[in-house]
């Protein structure tokens, strides 16, 4: 008896204080640095934001809300989380945010207050952003008119609705390496498409298999059965032996599948919103990267 | 019960999961009834639009009088949709969204649109650049619909 009392108050000690010491470290991204004499442009800033695809979380569509402000609804298996407003209110949006904050949230998704942000924000995939990207990304949203709209907070159960134990779910799912530039001839286009792909585009945040705990567990863009609304979505390492280049190019300007068919769900916003806004070499990129996958096996 | 029984029974089971899942693994093939009909309807207004994509982008040399046929036929086809969609008919491999009956009102008018445009293209037929934004048009509305009311399941 005495030695099954110890047993259980030395598990609860360790418990307790694996969850006020040791959780509240993890993740925190301490080390996240940038040169705040950054000049931002505006102009290169929206289109970062396209290519990064804010608009259509951040934006309630169906509620006719204004573009950047949140409140959509975002249903996840977790609950529903109501999405941020991202124009630069000062009570209820990011103004006034340091530029380093903006990074930290963007890149290692931990908020000014220290707090994590949940995984449904793809910081993993932003991880690897410029630091010009993420100046000029900043500039352009402090550049928009700030919208006063409170976004509450997200509807999850617990223990998902403890914020600190996201911090376990980063140390389980550390962020994806930095792209490195390819120097073959070609290199200059793919390397834009691995970064356009991997990172801004964040598309493996829905095209790579997730595990009921959200985490990932495919191979990158090897396909979803867990997609957004329920869906499956396609795996995209081997769409470059039946679509071409300009297959690819020409689904990411218009949703026009090869065979005629045309695209639905959460891909035609992508579409809409992101790559169907962004420019005929950048669309040829991400073809030439999704290719050269299929090439790679 | 004898092993050869449990042998049997399990021999059995496993026949039918089997062609169950044969039954079920292509998206079209067990398709039936009106589920068939309207599958093969969308793949033919799919076969259309690859055509017209075809013209537009030069692969295909423009001919305005098929031009107005391919339009004249997504027309007839449009105006059908809504009544190929009858309660309950959205069971696999239907990728039918549940929504087409909560927002049966949106559903029509995504169909019409549909009809609409086709007529436009159809107009538009024998100018090149009308016919080629009116392709445009038509692309856009079989996303729009496709977005609110389509779901891949498999």
């Amino acid at each position: 008896m005495k030695r099954v009392f110890w047993i259980v108050a030395i598990s609860l000690a360790g418990l307790v204080g694996g969850y006020f010491l040791v959780i509240p470290r993890l993740g925190q991204a301490g080390d996240v640095s940038i040169d705040d004499t950054i000049a931002g442009d505006t102009k290169r800033g929206a289109y970062v934001a396209t290519a990064a695809g804010c608009y259509t979380c951040h934006t309630d569509d169906k509620g006719k809300g204004e573009p950047f402000a949140g409140g959509r609804a975002l249903k996840t298996p977790f609950g529903t989380i109501h999405v941020p407003n991202i124009t630069p209110d000062k009570e209820t949006g990011i103004g006034g945010w340091s530029l380093l904050e903006f990074k930290r949230a963007l890149t290692a998704g931990v908020a000014p207050n220290g707090t994590h942000y949940y995984p449904a924000f793809p910081y993993t995939s932003y991880a690897s952003m410029t630091d010009q990207d993420t100046a000029d990304l900043k500039s352009y949203f402090d550049a928009l008119d700030p919208v006063s709209r409170e976004t509450g907070p997200p509807e999850l159960f617990w223990p998902v609705s403890d914020r600190s134990f996201v911090g376990v779910w980063k140390l389980l799912n550390a962020p994806r390496k930095p792209i490195d530039a390819d120097t073959g001839p070609a290199g200059a286009q793919i390397s834009r498409g691995g970064y356009l792909v991997e990172v801004l585009g964040h598309c493996g945040a829905c095209h790579t298999q997730r595990s009921r705990l959200g985490g990932f567990t495919g191979p990158p863009l090897g396909g979803n059965t867990r997609g957004p609304g329920g869906g499956k979505v396609p795996g995209l390492r081997a769409l470059g032996r039946k679509w071409s280049a300009d297959d690819i190019a020409s689904y990411l300007s218009d949703g026009m599948t090869p065979d005629g068919d045309f695209v639905g769900g959460e891909m035609a916003h992508v579409i809409d919103h992101s790559t169907g806004k962004m420019s005929e070499t950048d669309r040829a990129a991400i073809a030439a990267y999704l290719v050269g996958l299929a090439e790679d096996g | 019960m004898s092993t050869s029984r449990h042998f049997l029974i399990a021999i059995t089971v496993a026949a039918g999961a089997g062609l169950l899942t044969f039954h079920f693994a292509n998206a079209h093939s067990g398709a039936t009834g009106v589920v068939k009909e309207r599958m093969e309807m969308m793949k033919s207004m799919g076969n259309s639009m690859k055509e017209l994509a075809a013209m537009v982008r030069g692969k295909q040399e423009y001919d305005a009088g098929r031009v107005r046929a391919i339009a004249a036929s997504m027309q007839g086809h449009a105006k059908m949709i809504p009544a190929m969609f009858p309660k309950g008919s959205n069971k696999m491999p239907s990728e039918a969204k549940e929504t087409i009956w909560s927002d049966p009102a949106g559903f029509a008018s995504s169909a019409k649109a549909l009809a609409n445009y086709a007529g436009k293209l159809a107009g538009a037929a024998d100018n090149q650049d009308a016919s080629k934004a009116a392709i445009g048009d038509l692309g856009k509305t079989c996303k729009s619909c496709h977005t609110g009311y389509r779901l891949k399941k498999q």
